[in-house]
């Protein structure tokens, strides 16, 4: 099949095109190794099928980032497989792109270009002569195109046509070009030709984008400009947090609708059991994420295309830089606070690799939704309903403690490991901002279902195999005839938490806490059932539980115990789901592994230290 | 002086880029600061005044002051 590669600037429009020229027939998959995204399409170009790449953004094949450098590699070591490359340009900058044009011919790469965005420059006045630019580059085809309005496509498909012969092969690319680039001769050398080529092809110059500078005015404005981010921050906490909530209960209906439907017409077994207590809890375990990702990725995708997300980080850098982190980090470790798996998918939107690895290491530490339960539980046991200073109920404060507790540790973090990165990372920022445009609803869509469903595919499998393990764990062996405890206290499960007891024991943990933990790491809120079923407590609804699990607990153990259970929750890895995304997320099983080690030992001596000093 | 001093809203050449680290210095070539360009400083972020935003050739950029820093600058009359 004949391949045609789309190369260009960051911002030059590039992915509108690809989706213009693709539609939905694309896939999404990482470049071999790294977690650079590839996204394949395809087209039917004069009959002919032809795949279509969309390579990452790069300014010059003397690459830094990255994203440059897997660009720079696939133009430079596919020549045999590449027909030609499609250099779309953004016609309001048309300056930039053309050092890039005229690497790519030096290269001797067969190439078309594509101006983008032309109708903006058009509406700024821009008026240029293409012949002239076309006979500046060698007689590459220019054509102009409106990506997003699928406009000039036609002429784009008979521009490309001409590499579709299958007779054009072109030279491998020599190896001390990229030396020769990076030396100041050439460069001057090559910007002398751009405003050559510039003044020769320029009718009547572009004028100042009013907008943008408006729009800036307003979002960058020393007063208004932190307002204005406080209240986008506000909106994704209320999207994630409030908005999403509704079609996690859609979903999980849908399940307990199906799960109903088992068990009115299987007759009891381990069939039954293993598909309702195993399968589809797993299954509606992984699907009841989706939302959140679907909804966070559309706001963070529609924040992108319109500018704003540049925006934000550049309010924010200065902060965050303390840190060792990019300002845009904010935005998946706010929303690690609804879940940590759109949280950690969300870390893709920081460009730098080290930044993005502790970003996604630290996320699971903020007090996602999950934990609510079981800070509920625990609180309800062992904090007394009394205000302070007269109206600051206590549970209150004790659960804002509980969520400043999982910020500062990961902040802490962060702060630590700033030094790790093997390139100083903590003060570059030099980013451009691209000017703003207006979003395009269906890509937005597109690429956020993307992946969402690459989440299914990729996390499901990981995250459904260890719901079927851990359901196997509490159900086998069976109790014995005339057993009189919960069925539990005979599992494997059980077995497990009696051996590992020991372990636990300076923490306080006695073999039923530590046998209830082995459910929640499904999901943490497991833990409330788990010990609501090895303690004997039933009730018909949570709520219910709630109120009559804690005062068992209260009676049972002691403050320090409970405190100590509690301080476990806030940093142990207790959520199979975050652990399958992170290594999806990171292509390998070593940072996962980093993951769980560094949190059960947090876990571990934050709850050790805990039950010391309670026990005083 | 270096862009640190510039005054905003007023338009300067840049005059050369200061020793700095290979990487550092490719990226303030590829996004325009190259000597003799124009460049203006457009605004401070807000609260502690880092990091920069600039505007050369029609693009805004951000970046840090001790990036800003490395960016000498002059007078367009001078």
């Amino acid at each position: 099949m004949y391949s045609i590669g789309l190369i260009g600037l960051p911002n030059s429009g590039k992915s509108a095109l690809f989706n213009s020229l693709t539609g939905s027939k694309q896939k999404v998959a990482n470049f071999p190794g790294i977690t650079v995204e590839k996204k394949i399409g395809k087209r039917s170009i004069q009959d002919k099928e032809v795949m279509i790449v969309d390579l990452p953004g790069l300014y010059t094949f003397d690459a830094t980032s990255l994203d440059e450098r897997v660009t720079r590699d696939y133009v430079l070591n596919n020549s045999d497989k590449t027909s030609g490359y499609i250099l779309v340009i953004d016609s309001t900058n048309l300056k930039k792109s053309l050092f890039l044009a005229l690497q790519l011919k030096e290269l001797g790469v067969p190439f078309v270009v594509a101006l983008n965005m032309f109708d903006l420059a058009v509406k700024r006045g821009f008026e240029l002569d293409l012949d002239i630019l076309s006979k500046s580059l060698g007689g590459v085809e220019v054509t102009t195109t409106v990506a997003v309005k699928k406009i000039g496509l036609d002429a784009l498909d008979k521009s490309i046509s001409k590499f579709l012969t299958g007779s054009e092969t072109h030279s491998k690319v020599d190896g001390t070009y990229i030396q020769k680039i990076k030396t100041p001769e050439y460069i001057k050398d090559k910007l002398t030709l751009v405003e050559a080529i510039l003044s020769k092809i320029t009718i009547k110059k572009i004028k100042a984008d009013s907008l943008t500078a408006k729009i800036d005015s307003i979002v960058l404005h020393p007063i208004i400009g932190p307002f204005v981010l406080v209240l986008v921050l506000v909106f994704l906490f209320q999207l994630l947090f409030v908005w999403a909530d509704p079609f996690m209960g859609m979903i999980e209906t849908v399940f307990e609708f199906i799960a109903g439907l088992i068990d009115s017409n299987l007759s009891d077994g381990y069939l039954k059991s293993l598909l309702v207590d195993g399968i589809i809890a797993g299954v509606g375990g992984v699907i009841v994420f989706v939302p959140h990702i679907l909804f966070l990725f559309i706001l963070i995708n529609i924040l992108e295309d319109f500018g704003y997300l540049g925006r934000a980080a550049f309010l924010l850098d200065f902060i965050m830089r303390k840190l060792g982190l990019p300002g845009k980090a904010v935005i998946p470790l706010l929303s690690s606070h609804a879940c940590a798996i759109p949280g950690i998918m969300g870390a893709r939107i920081i460009e730098n690799p080290f930044q993005r690895m502790v970003t996604i290491m630290i996320s699971p530490l903020m007090a996602c939704s999950a934990r609510l339960p079981v800070y509920t539980l625990l609180i309800a046991a062992i904090v007394p309903e009394e205000k302070v200073l007269g109206f600051i109920g206590l549970p209150g404060l004790t659960m804002f403690a509980l969520y400043s507790f999982g910020i500062v540790t990961a902040f802490a973090i962060a702060f630590i490991t700033k030094s790790w990165a093997i390139t100083p990372t903590a003060n570059t920022l030099m980013m451009e901002l691209p000017a703003y445009r207006t979003p395009n609803l269906i890509n937005v869509l597109r690429s956020s279902w993307q992946k969402a469903f690459l989440f299914l595919k990729k996390a499901g499998t990981i995250i459904f195999t260890l719901s079927i393990i851990l359901w196997g764990l509490v159900t086998f062996p069976e109790p014995p005839v005339g057993a009189t405890e919960p069925a539990i206290t005979y599992s494997a499960a059980a077995k497990i938490g009696r051996t590992f007891q020991p372990i636990f024991a300076p923490l306080g943990f006695d073999w039923k806490m530590t046998t209830a933990l082995i459910p929640s790491f499904a999901a943490r809120e497991v833990l409330v059932a788990a010990m609501g079923t090895v303690m004997s407590v039933e009730a018909e609804d949570e709520d219910k539980l709630i109120t009559g699990l804690s005062s068992k607990l209260s009676a049972e153990y002691s403050l320090a115990t409970l405190m100590s259970l509690l301080i476990w929750f806030v940093f142990s890895p207790q959520c199979i789901a975050t652990v399958g995304v992170i290594k999806k997320e990171t292509g390998g099983y070593k940072m996962p592994i980093i993951f769980m080690a560094y949190t059960l030992a947090l876990a571990y001596l934050g709850a050790f230290l805990t039950y010391s000093v309670f026990s005083m | 002086m270096t862009l640190l001093n510039a005054t905003k809203n007023q338009l300067y050449l840049i005059s050369s880029i200061s020793e700095c680290d290979e990487a550092i210095k490719s990226r303030f070539f590829q996004l325009g600061f190259i000597p003799g360009r124009e460049i203006l400083l457009k605004r401070k972020a807000p609260f502690f005044g880092d990091p920069l935003l600039v505007e050369i050739d029609d693009s805004q950029i951000a970046l840090t002051k001790s990036e800003a820093n490395l960016i000498q600058i002059q007078n367009l009359e001078a």
